[in-house]
């Protein structure tokens, strides 16, 4: 049995036994003969993971679900324990399978709802986004069902998902399926038969279901080495063309909001200095203009950084999200007289978080639920800082979000004519996610026709700051 | 008053004009005029720099300290943090009030005053005149 592992940015694959403590984002590949040893060899690598504190992913046969199970009791792990704790998930191979397929083939939409979805609620379930630790059957499945180019399309789609989660993963691979179904028949055959001669055959067939095994053995490897390679490729193009993105629209950014604010501070000394009235307006309207134009390039720049995947770059300080909420609150009223916030506040709201992140977020947030408010209902921002590693933020109004849009809703570009009469680029809840996702919390909705629209934001308190368990408000 | 005039009349480098100089750094011709229309008709003197090698120029060149040092952050030859962290490092110039007037706030030195881009005018006045009023 071998292990070949391929580092998140692809590389040679190399050969050694499966790690206990693999490196992050590694995407492992087993290679077994024996469904013992592959059990044993997987109920390692998850338990491992279970002691280090990780969350487990296991797509899994029924078959194989069973004996890991029982491997983890032998460790002393309690399976259902660890699923009802959110520590371990556990879903089936084959419904798996056909989740994510269609006419026969992987859907790399699907898959992304359906695994990328089972990796997103484990890391929630757990109240965060968690290091994830995934074994998945379903590549061995289609394998040993003779479909080892679904296999590796497969293994690209984990790849895909590898590109905006951080998880270790580990998926095996039969060895010989043709030799093991040769060996049933030989076995068969050796008892079966009756003579010397009939049992002289047996080592040929074996020499050459070996020979076979080795053959498929090499053109698995092969393609796995090409699809890797192919993968680093177009990663090592993704960074290039993203680094050249971010560059250009810093460059890009500064030289367009340069003359802005002299356009700004032009109008401003105009509105100050005329003593006419319609000069006055005009000069209004031109800052007004000009406002709504940088926060577009705000946007976009923010958009830019955070297409270079982490690179969104955080200064925690000590904050308390309820004075940033009042501020929020406060600015947003200011701008729109007819919308009013309720803020309610429970226990301490201190943590250790980016202040322009995170007003950013608030406003974000906050201002689309004035924007998108029923007249007559206020907006209501509950924080909730009772727990003592994490505050809750849910901003609520009483407007319905139909399903087409609350499913697109942290996406970029959400320009729907529903979404014209906005003054932004339908980038803000796509980058208020990012910034959540880089603090390590976790933002979601829901909407309904009778409960109205609410945003749930989840946010580690973060270390400096942390308060002491059961500390009363601010 | 101009710039110009400032450079030559040993008059308005007194210590009482000093107390009402600005300094503005920034690479933005437009907006540097408009601050100094604005801030002149409220009485303050002000100094324009397109760069931080000039802006550290004029602050080592002035006989006293300005009440306040306006600071872009990207500007060519020297950037604002640069200018920062040697205005710190002088024991002459350390005491000058420093804003640092930037459009993303997360790249201002640590401890800096920041002023989000585009400044607001009503916002610009109240840091001026509390930083001016303080020397």
């Amino acid at each position: 049995m071998s292990t070949s592992t391929a580092a998140p940015r692809g590389g040679e694959a190399q050969t050694s036994s499966v790690p206990t403590e693999p490196d992050s984002r590694a995407h492992l590949v087993e290679f077994y003969a024996s469904d013992d040893h592959l059990v044993d060899r997987v109920a390692r690598y998850l338990i491992a993971g279970l002691r280090a504190g990780e969350l487990v992913l296991a797509v899994v046969t029924e078959a194989r679900r069973d004996g890991l199970a029982r491997r983890l009791a032998e460790a002393g792990l309690d399976a259902a324990a660890e699923i009802a704790a959110g520590r371990l998930v556990m879903l089936d191979a084959q419904a798996a399978l056909d989740a994510f397929t269609a006419g026969g083939e992987p859907a790399p939409a699907r898959f992304r709802e359906h695994i990328g979805g089972a990796l997103d609620r484990a890391a929630l379930g757990a109240g965060g986004e968690r290091t994830v630790r995934a074994y998945a059957d379903m590549v061995d499945v289609l394998w040993q069902r003779g479909e080892p180019q679904l296999a590796l399309r497969v293994e690209s789609l984990w790849n895909e998902l590898a590109t905006e989660r951080s998880f270790t993963l580990l998926c095996a691979y039969v060895m010989g399926n043709f030799y093991r179904a040769s060996d049933r028949e030989s076995s068969e055959a050796t008892s079966e038969a009756t003579t010397s001669a009939q049992a002289g055959v047996i080592p040929a067939e074996r020499v050459a279901a070996l020979e076979h095994e080795l053959a498929q053995r090499t053109r698995l490897e092969a393609a796995l080495r090409d699809a890797l390679a192919r993968e680093q490729h177009a990663r090592e193009e993704a960074e290039r063309a993203a680094h050249f993105n971010e560059v250009f629209a810093g460059m890009l950014g500064h030289d367009l909001r340069n003359p802005l604010g002299a356009i700004a501070m032009g109008a401003s000394y105009i509105a100050r200095a005329s003593t006419s009235e319609k000069i006055t307006r005009s000069a209004a309207r031109i800052l007004s203009s000009t406002e709504r134009m940088s926060r577009m390039i705000e946007q976009l720049l923010d958009f830019s950084r955070t297409r270079v995947g982490s690179a969104l770059s955080l200064q925690p300080v000590r904050l308390d999200l309820g004075e940033l909420a009042t501020r929020v609150k406060e600015e947003l009223e200011a701008i729109h007289p007819e919308g009013s916030v309720a803020l309610e506040l429970e226990g301490s709201a201190v943590g250790a978080w980016d202040y322009e992140r995170l007003l950013r977020v608030l406003s974000t947030v906050i201002g689309n639920a004035i924007a998108y408010g029923t007249a007559g209902h206020p907006v209501t921002v509950r924080i909730d800082g009772r727990a003592p590693d994490r505050v809750l933020v849910s901003v609520h109004n009483a407007g319905a979000m139909p399903a087409d849009v609350l499913a697109v809703l942290f996406e970029p570009f959400r320009g729907t004519s529903r979404h014209r009469h906005t003054q932004g680029l339908g980038l803000g809840l796509f980058i208020a996610k990012q910034i959540v996702r880089a603090h390590d919390g976790a933002i979601e909705a829901a909407s309904g026709e009778a409960t109205g629209t609410t945003l749930r934001i989840s946010l580690p308190r973060g270390g400096p700051s942390r308060p002491a368990a059961g500390s009363g408000a601010q | 008053m101009t710039d110009t005039d400032a450079d030559t009349d040993a008059d308005t480098d007194s210590a009482a004009t000093l107390e009402r100089t600005i300094v503005v750094a920034d690479d933005e011709p437009g907006y540097c005029e408009s601050i100094k229309d604005l801030l002149e008709d409220e009485g303050y003197r002000v100094e324009i720099a397109a760069d931080g090698q000039a802006a550290l120029e004029i602050l080592r060149r002035l006989p006293g300290q300005p009440c306040l040092l306006l600071l872009d952050l990207i500007m060519p030859i020297l950037d604002g943090g640069d200018v920062y962290r040697e205005v710190k490092a002088d024991p002459r110039l350390a005491p000058i009030p420093v804003v640092i007037a930037t459009s993303d706030p997360t790249r201002a030195p640590t401890g800096a005053m920041v002023m989000r881009k585009p400044v607001k005018l009503e916002r610009l006045l109240e840091v001026v005149r509390r930083a001016c009023s303080a020397t």
